[in-house]
């Protein structure tokens, strides 16, 4: 696009919000353009404005450009913009332009408005004693609060534009001399090859980003917190920060690192190893429990202990569902009612909560419709299930749970058995940008996969760069 | 999905054309036998289970049968942790250790007074003997004599006799 009045002001068309001013300055008339909205009317009055008509001077209308750009217009960001699109782009992202009729250039000063949501405590990702900044939808306050936890020259922004429509900003986060160049390029690449309309939400992001990949489970792990990205920066892996979105994404990722907490950080290397082993051992209870109940309540029944099959014997009395009927419409229950608290304002959902889990819960006990030792199993099975620490990661869990459950319900633990492997075999075969997914589960690098290391014998360096796994 | 959709079907058909290794039983509709007393009357062998679980025939296998028909859901012999042989009844026990429904865990006791399973499994469940079927087994097959623990019943109350 041709970088001219005409050009620009056709662009936007009939735009409401897109503000077109003549300016004289030192006797020649300038075109200012500004998007009312993204920048802020007393920084271009103060910064641009008012330097243009009292300090600009200049016999011809390069020297005017020349002398502006060399500070007469008192603007700490001044970029030289000599393409059409550069200057839409400029304009988007709260810049104000200044056209020189006749010249070939123009000049974009920020003004960019400081109306932001402030950075609170994180949401999901809460620690008792780590840190309480978390990411917000502007990327460079962003960048800024990475910044803060990492004072390093070293660390490194690679900014790029994506999505035609919605020209999405994308910084990739790295640490020269840490971070794998390789998976560096691949990330870069990856971003600057998609040809999308939009990055705007989390799922484009992760779906762009990861190939989308036919899989439930996540292949991009994200975070709310700042200090966590830093960690993980250190660590060899790759940050993605997008605009609009307050959260960032961290690559690879594996099964290891989305049983991570932030809060074993913040504790010592025993008690954070302790709460791991629980995490793991809650993770094979939401996904084991419910399809176990079945294949031992309606297949293998002589394997559980006499006291304990009179106790689910004595619980079902009087039940007219078969115990697999009873289980999965628990499971798909559980499900609707988390589905229904996250639709509905907070206050609202914990109500929901309450009526759906004890008051319709007991009242079914009660009714004799569903057995108490099935609304344990899966009540059970879905509290572990909160305990992991990654959403999407849990999101996964929950519905092979019921895959291994339907499993179950077919052939008992013959059918179980199967489902996992096949989750196994799954799992096995994913990769995130080229490290598999069950890496800290290989025979090579099992030590550590699931206690925590002591800080002091950590490896700081790069443990689970691009290359790790790689078949 | 396209793969996952053929799998699901083929399941389904391998599932209702019973090719499956298991077969559902509902917990719902056992009926756990823990103990079983065997004794003999006018040539015929009776068959306690508890809980009004009775069977009677000319051989074990036709008491547990006669058992099985006659109960009012599915007998669940896999939880029988007590056998008791009363009177002459011990002289069928090859049948009891060729039956495969039995766990080889179960223990075994020669009774003594009217034994009913009913009133000895409260007190079989804190005094147990201490010959299994598979210790019985094994000494059968290695043809050694075994003694078996006597469980007497005397006015309605029970006394376990262990020789070691």
């Amino acid at each position: 696009m041709e970088l001219t009045a005409a050009a620009i002001e056709a662009a936007f068309g009939e735009t409401g919000d897109f503000v077109v001013r003549e300016v004289e300055a030192a006797g020649w008339r300038l075109r200012l353009y500004f998007i009312d909205g993204l920048v802020t009317g007393g920084t271009i009055s103060e910064y641009v404005l008012r330097p243009l008509a009292q300090a600009l001077t200049g016999a011809t209308m390069g020297q005017l450009v020349e002398r502006a750009e060399r500070g007469a217009v008192y603007n700490a960001v001044c970029v030289r913009v000599t393409d059409g699109d550069d200057a839409l782009s400029k304009l988007l992202n709260g810049f104000a332009l200044v056209l020189f009729p006749g010249e070939k250039t123009a000049l974009a000063f920020e003004a960019k408005t400081t109306v932001n949501r402030s950075t609170g405590a994180p949401q999901v990702e809460n620690t008792v004693k780590g840190a309480k900044d978390a990411f917000n939808e502007n990327m460079r306050i962003n960048t800024g609060l990475i910044r803060r936890h990492m004072r390093s020259e070293k660390l490194r922004f690679t900014q790029l534009v994506v999505g035609t429509q919605t020209a999405t900003n994308v910084s990739v986060a790295w640490v020269d001399g840490v971070t794998d160049p390789d998976l560096i390029e691949k990330t870069v690449q990856r971003l600057k090859s998609l040809d999308v309309d939009s990055l705007a939400t989390t799922a484009a992001a992760e779906e762009y980003l990861t190939g989308s990949r036919k899989t439930a489970f996540p292949l991009l792990q994200y975070t709310e917190r700042t200090d966590r990205f830093v960690t993980a920066l250190l660590a060899g892996r790759v940050g993605i920060l997008i605009d609009g979105l307050p959260l960032a994404y961290l690559a690879p990722v594996n099964l290891g690192r989305l049983m991570d907490s932030p809060e074993d950080l913040s504790r010592d290397f025993v008690s954070a190893s302790a709460l791991r082993v629980l995490r793991y051992a809650a993770l094979l209870v939401t996904l084991l429990l419910p399809g176990l109940y079945v294949a031992m309540a309606a297949f293998h029944q002589e394997m559980l202990p006499t006291a304990l099959l009179q106790s689910v014997i004595e619980s079902k009395q009087n039940v007219p569902f078969p115990t697999i009927i009873e289980v999965l419409f628990l499971l798909l229950a559980f499900e609707i009612l988390q589905e229904a608290g996250l639709q509905l304002p907070q206050s609202i959902g914990q109500t929901v909560s309450i009526i759906g889990g004890l008051v319709v819960g007991s009242a079914a006990v009660e009714a004799k419709l569903i057995s108490p030792a099935a609304l344990i199993a899966v009540s059970v099975a879905g509290i572990c299930g909160f305990a992991l620490p990654g959403r999407d990661f849990a999101d996964a869990i929950r519905i092979w749970r019921l895959v291994l459950a339907v499993a179950a319900s077919i052939a008992g633990l013959f059918g179980l058995t199967a489902a996992v492997l096949l989750l196994v075999a799954r799992l096995a075969g994913l990769q995130s940008y080229g490290a598999a997914y069950l890496a800290p589960f290989s025979a090579a690098s099992g030590g550590g996969a699931i206690l925590r290391k002591r800080l002091v014998t950590r490896n700081q360096k790069p443990e689970d760069a691009g290359q790790e796994g790689k078949p | 999905m396209k793969k996952i959709v053929l799998l699901a079907i083929a399941v389904a058909l391998v599932a209702m054309a019973g090719w499956l290794p298991v077969k559902p039983r509902d917990v719902a509709d056992l009926l756990p036998v823990e103990v079983l007393v065997l004794s003999e009357r006018d040539g015929l062998l009776y068959l306690d289970g508890g809980n009004d679980l009775a069977g009677q025939g000319r051989s074990w296998a036709e008491a547990v049968e006669d058992l099985t028909e006659t109960a009012p859901g599915v007998a669940f012999f896999d939880t029988v942790a007590h056998i008791v042989l009363c009177g002459d009844t011990w002289t069928h026990l090859d049948q009891v250790l060729n039956d495969r429904a039995l766990r080889p865990a179960a223990r075994v006791y020669l009774g003594q007074g009217n034994v009913e399973a009913d009133s000895a499994a409260p007190y079989l469940a804190t005094h147990q003997g201490d010959k299994t079927l598979q210790d019985l087994q094994a000494a059968w097959l290695e043809e050694r004599t075994v003694t078996l623990p006597p469980l007497t019943e005397t006015d309605g109350r029970y006394r376990l006799i262990n020789d070691g």
